[in-house]
């Protein structure tokens, strides 16, 4: 059945994503102790079958039977939760795009609002637009549909028993005192680990879920960006921004390719391919408008190939980028919301936004260590204030997505002879190559 | 110092494996068996995930609820302590989200 726009939005909205993304980790932590506890098993099983006479033969046999079984299960649990997050991948991503496209139609709607008085079709445009939104969504419900249909974890197979009637092996007596400490691929003879994100038996965390944020890494200086996951690209839920974490570069709006040198050189004008400078040139110059630069401004300072001046349909290529941006921007703080309440992770806004605004990467200055004169910290605040105070701070060194370069700048104004460097302690023998005798 | 691990909803998350058992120990402390056991199949299938709006989702959510209860029933089977393996998914659970927030917060501090 062909649901309507606001329709296709709401059935899309009800799925839980991130509950499944949860579920998931919580399977997979399941699998990584089924998985340690038969290696402790099929251990004691190992020990208990060397030793002679038939009841201990007889128990190393069950033991072993159980490890074998508990390996399956974890095999098992852990291919369900692979499942599980690509259903999950899926919904994000389908809730990602319903997000845009609730923007980009609801901006639609505003501006025939706006026009309609002056231009009878404008309505019936944005009711178009609508449409063609529904389409796209009502595609995304399939997708998730068929994502769901692809999810059967099946049944457990049966537990070994003892044909007398009696149970397996207790928990305690196999002394799972580290159930989940053992790495990953260490397990006892004839078991198998669980199949985990990657589908390596060796080691089921050996890679993370595709497309899922990385948890090892972070994304320094990005504080407070979303992660897209249908790109894997950082979105500036103030700007619509994108940057490529992968590449380490910033990511073209019209053409959704990333390009420019990577992005700790963008703020420098030297060795830049593929963009224009903002303020490199003819190409610029002669454009006149302005929006390249406002647009450079965000892109640390160079221009996205699509927007170059001298292209003559730069204009409606400008305003194609400005809209897509505000649907992208527009779904980044909705889903960074949503994220938020999940308690995913905590959303933090960046603190400023908007052309040749330091955008979310403002980092956190470190905490003073005890031996650390507090003058320190105090001086270099003390002279950036001052400079930033003296000269207006130009976009260059504002759009540093590392923010080294304002860094740099300011640890250039140490003051000469300032008590870093010096200390009211004595040196003590051995220092400066007073070598003990 | 040993290592164990656990997965967070942003992956993998390695930990010192004193703080699972201490965290596993902590949870058989607080929570008596069967409530460990609930616990562990809310997280493992929690009501209302897949949602009902989206076709195929009451199927869905309906196989995992088979799966979980046969997890259920043939750990109860084998005679194994769902109480015991529960408390440490649980608390593996609980260390590798911390500390994936911790250190996804570092990360993004520029490692400060």
């Amino acid at each position: 059945m062909v649901q309507s726009f606001p329709e296709a939005c709401a059935t899309l909205f009800e799925g839980q994503p991130l509950v499944l993304a949860s579920m998931a980790a919580g399977w997979r932590n399941f699998a990584v102790v089924c998985q340690s506890m038969a290696s402790h098993v099929q251990a004691t099983a190992e020990g208990v079958s060397k030793q002679h006479g038939a009841p201990y033969q007889n128990f190393g046999d069950r033991a072993g039977g159980m490890a074998k079984w508990l390996s399956d299960l974890a095999s098992q649990v852990g291919g369900a939760a692979e499942a599980l997050s690509t259903v999950s991948m899926t919904g994000n991503q389908a809730q990602w795009t319903a997000a845009e496209k609730q923007a980009e139609v609801a901006a639609a709607h505003a501006i025939a609002a706006v026009t309609a008085p002056f231009n009878p079709a404008a309505p019936a445009a944005a009711a178009a637009q609508e449409q063609q939104a529904a389409v796209v969504l009502n595609g995304e419900i399939m997708r998730w549909s068929g994502a769901y249909a692809g999810f059967t974890p099946g049944k457990v197979p049966p537990a070994p028993v003892n044909s007398t009637g009696g149970e397996g092996i207790p928990a305690q007596a196999t002394d799972s005192g580290s159930a989940a400490t053992p790495a990953p691929g260490v397990a006892g003879p004839g078991s198998n680990p669980p199949a985990g994100p990657s589908g390596s038996s060796a080691d089921p965390g050996s890679a993370d879920r595709p497309g899922s944020p990385d948890s090892t890494q972070g994304h320094p200086g990005f504080e407070g960006w979303v992660q897209d996951p249908r790109t894997g690209y950082l979105v500036d839920p103030a700007t619509g921004r994108e940057f490529d974490p992968t590449t380490g570069r910033w990511v073209d709006p019209i053409t959704g390719q990333p390009f420019g040198e990577v992005a700790r050189y963008a703020a420098r004008l030297e060795g830049l391919q593929g963009g224009i400078p903002i303020d490199g040139g003819p190409l610029f110059a002669t454009g006149g408008s302005g929006g390249g630069g406002q647009l450079g401004g965000l892109y640390g300072g160079v221009i996205p190939p699509s927007l170059v001046a001298t292209n003559p349909a730069a204009a409606q290529l400008r305003q194609t980028a400005a809209n897509s941006m505000a649907a992208r921007a527009a779904a980044a703080a909705s889903m960074a919301a949503r994220d938020g309440a999940h308690g995913l992770y905590p959303f933090v806004p960046p603190m400023q936004g908007g052309v040749g605004a330091d955008g979310g990467q403002a980092a956190a200055p470190r905490a003073r260590y005890p031996a650390e004169p507090r003058s320190i910290w105090a001086g270099n605040r003390g002279d950036a204030r001052a400079a930033a105070a003296a000269a207006l701070v130009p976009p260059l060194t504002t759009t540093t997505p590392q923010g080294h370069r304002s860094r740099r700048s300011a640890g250039q104004n140490y003051p000469a002879g300032e008590d870093v460097w010096t200390s009211d302690r004595p040196a003590t023998r051995g220092v400066l190559g007073d070598h003990p005798s | 110092m040993a290592e164990a691990y656990g997965y967070a909803e942003g992956g993998r998350v390695v930990f010192d494996a004193t703080l699972l058992d201490e965290g596993a120990a902590q949870l058989r402390e607080q929570f008596s068996s069967d409530q460990l056991v609930t616990m562990l199949m809310q997280t493992m299938a929690p009501p209302a995930a897949f949602g009902s709006k989206i076709p195929g989702a009451r199927e869905a959510a309906q196989r995992t609820d088979e799966f979980v209860r046969s997890v259920e029933e043939q750990m109860g089977r084998a005679g194994l302590d769902m109480a015991d393996l529960a408390s440490r998914a649980l608390a593996a659970g609980a260390l590798a989200r911390g500390a994936d927030l911790q250190t996804r917060a570092a990360a993004e501090r520029g490692g400060r």
